[in-house]
């Protein structure tokens, strides 16, 4: 994921530009119906539920709406989208207002668990993490950017990526060592 | 990869699968929240050109006004920031007086924002290590440099909770706080102690739009709609009866629609003065034009496409042309002021004042593309942003 650079776009002081700012873009339209269902489950595991998750797609898109109009060919919405809601979720933004965005559950059916227990106890785990470790360790291993690309996304520095990665992985190790222990005694000491 | 890395990148991607599916039609939902969003931040635009308030009296109210003609505006007259051959000078250069600038952070490192200046030179600011949870609050004063701590503001158990709409008035600043059914609602002196909760509102989970310090009380409306107040020292929350349904904009002026209702009609078209009961109902829109809302004094039409955009008094009078083209939908402090970019190849934010034509740059060049832009307090005495290591203040009422 490349960092988003903001582009001006002067045109706009056209009255053709300015009207094309008013009105319904069908270029948006079509971005939303085609990277939608991805955006929201970028925001899923970003933030743990459905409701955060289409807050955080929402806000994102209207932000990149209101950008649309100075979007250039060489711009990437999606990339700027991404960003904006690993931002928002690391910004501790809170305030309910989901208000347009409705969702479904998906195709398979809404499962209250993940398939294999290993896996549901990781994602218990995450929801404990602080929300920038959380957005470090979905960037790395959901995303695949590296460090460097986390830093620029997230506006932190790559000193910073690596010692909350490494403290969100050793939270991580020691609340699902406490599952298993608990539980799945045969899956103990794969990952000490 | 190790095995926990391993087993997290399995979860992660078996746990996107179980993510919701948007619904159709998402994008047109999208669309008219922007617009609506659109239509709030000139909302805000019009509450916070209008606070223009002398001896207690809210100028440009009366209604009638001085029977001015209005003036013709053609296109051309309009000085365009975006055909300027000349690169616009500093601010500070341009308007010397009005620009103070201070650190960005306090001495353990949170970030400084300033809220609002008092009449004594100096500067209400909050401080915060995690975006939009203040943990303390200051004075600044911005002659000296000096920071002075007011309060440290309470968190909630072991997470702090959002603290918004910090508002300063007869000595006090009060603000309120979340709490899932209800709202909390605090105060301090403004000379500095221990934050007091006022009272606690039970609310359904409706959340307070605007908040106020007057009359010995915080007064304050919910998005829902519904003026209430009560007493800084404590006691009942009552309902402010004039103000029933109504937001809180400008005390003693509240209205309809909300800013946040703007399917409703352009916000505060309608107004009450919850002291006198005196009301103002905007001038509709002229031929060809939509009302996008009004503020105390005045409000924003566009033309249809929104090729041209103006603003008037509440009774139509004294129009001026609002140069389209300005990047974002800021409100126009003063009734003057607007934020543009400067150049058309490289990031760059300058202050275009409605009133000479005059366009400063503002010194925000890359930090724009990291979306820096100027934040007015909700007076529109004051514009604040940050470049690198400085934050600028902007005291706007100083500019002539």
């Amino acid at each position: 994921m490349q960092q988003f650079a903001w582009q001006v776009h002067l045109g706009g002081d056209t009255d053709d530009e300015r009207r094309r700012q008013l009105e319904a873009d069908p270029r948006f339209a079509g971005f939303v119906a085609e990277r939608g269902d991805a955006l929201l489950r970028y925001g899923y595991v970003l933030a743990g539920n459905p409701h955060d998750a289409a807050d955080l797609v929402q806000e994102a898109l209207l932000k990149l709406r209101a950008s649309w109009p100075r979007l250039r060919a060489k711009d990437n919405p999606e990339s700027y989208v991404r960003t904006t809601m690993a931002r928002l979720h690391t910004a501790a933004w809170r305030l309910r207002r989901r208000e347009l965005l409705a969702w479904d559950p998906p195709e398979h059916g809404h499962h209250d668990a993940l398939p294999s227990e290993d896996e549901q106890a990781m994602w218990e785990a995450l929801s404990g993490l602080p929300r920038k470790q959380r957005a470090v360790l979905v960037l790395r291993y959901y995303e695949g950017l590296s460090d460097e690309e986390i830093a620029a996304a997230l506006g932190i520095s790559r000193g910073t990526v690596r010692s909350q990665a490494s403290r969100a992985l050793g939270k991580l190790r020691s609340a699902v060592g406490e599952q298993i222990e608990e539980g799945v005694g045969s899956e103990r000491g794969e990952w000490r | 990869m190790n095995d926990i890395e391993e087993r997290l990148r399995r979860t992660l991607g078996h746990a996107a699968e179980r993510a919701p599916r948007l619904t159709a039609p998402a994008a047109e939902r999208l669309e008219t929240g922007y617009r609506r969003r659109r239509h709030r931040s000139q909302a805000l635009l019009a509450a916070a050109a209008v606070v223009v308030i002398a001896g207690g009296v809210v100028v440009g109210l009366r209604a009638g006004g001085d029977g001015t003609a209005l003036p013709a505006v053609r296109v051309s007259d309009v000085p365009s920031a975006m055909t300027s051959a000349t690169p616009a000078e500093p601010v500070e250069k341009v308007w010397p007086q009005a620009v103070w600038k201070m650190p960005v952070k306090d001495s353990e490192g949170r970030e400084l924002h300033p809220v609002a200046l008092t009449d004594e030179g100096t500067l209400l600011v909050k401080a915060w290590r995690e975006v939009e949870q203040p943990e303390t609050l200051y004075l600044y004063d911005l002659a000296k440099g000096d920071l002075r701590k007011v309060a440290e503001v309470p968190a909630s158990g072991k997470s702090r909770t959002v603290a918004a709409n910090f508002s300063m008035g007869e000595g006090a600043v009060a603000w309120w706080t979340w709490a899932k059914t209800s709202v909390r609602l605090w105060t301090v002196p403004l000379s500095g102690g221990q934050p007091r909760q006022v009272a606690e509102h039970k609310t359904g989970g409706d959340v307070i739009d605007n908040l106020a310090v007057a009359k010995g009380a915080i007064v304050f409306s919910t998005m829902k709609g519904g003026v209430f107040s009560v007493p800084l020292n404590g006691g009942q929350v009552t309902p402010i009866e004039r103000g029933a349904g109504l937001h809180l904009l400008s005390w003693p002026w509240a209205g309809s629609p909300g800013a946040w209702s703007p399917k409703d009609g352009a916000p505060f078209t309608h107004l009450v003065n919850l002291e006198t009961g005196q009301t103002s109902d905007a001038a509709p829109a002229r031929e060809g034009e939509q009302l996008l809302a009004c503020g105390v004094e005045s409000c924003i039409t566009t033309m249809s496409g929104g090729a041209r955009a103006f603003t008037r008094l509440r009774d139509g009078s004294k129009q001026q042309e609002v140069p389209t083209g300005f990047q974002i939908p800021e409100p126009p402090s003063q009734s003057r002021f607007y934020v543009r970019t400067l150049r058309s190849d490289t990031p760059g934010l300058g202050l275009y004042d409605l009133k000479t034509g005059t366009l400063v740059d503002l010194g925000i060049g890359n930090e724009a593309a990291r979306g820096e832009v100027p934040v007015a307090d909700r007076a529109g005495r004051m514009m604040t942003y940050r470049t690198g290591n400085t934050r600028y203040v902007i005291d706007l009422s100083r500019i002539p």
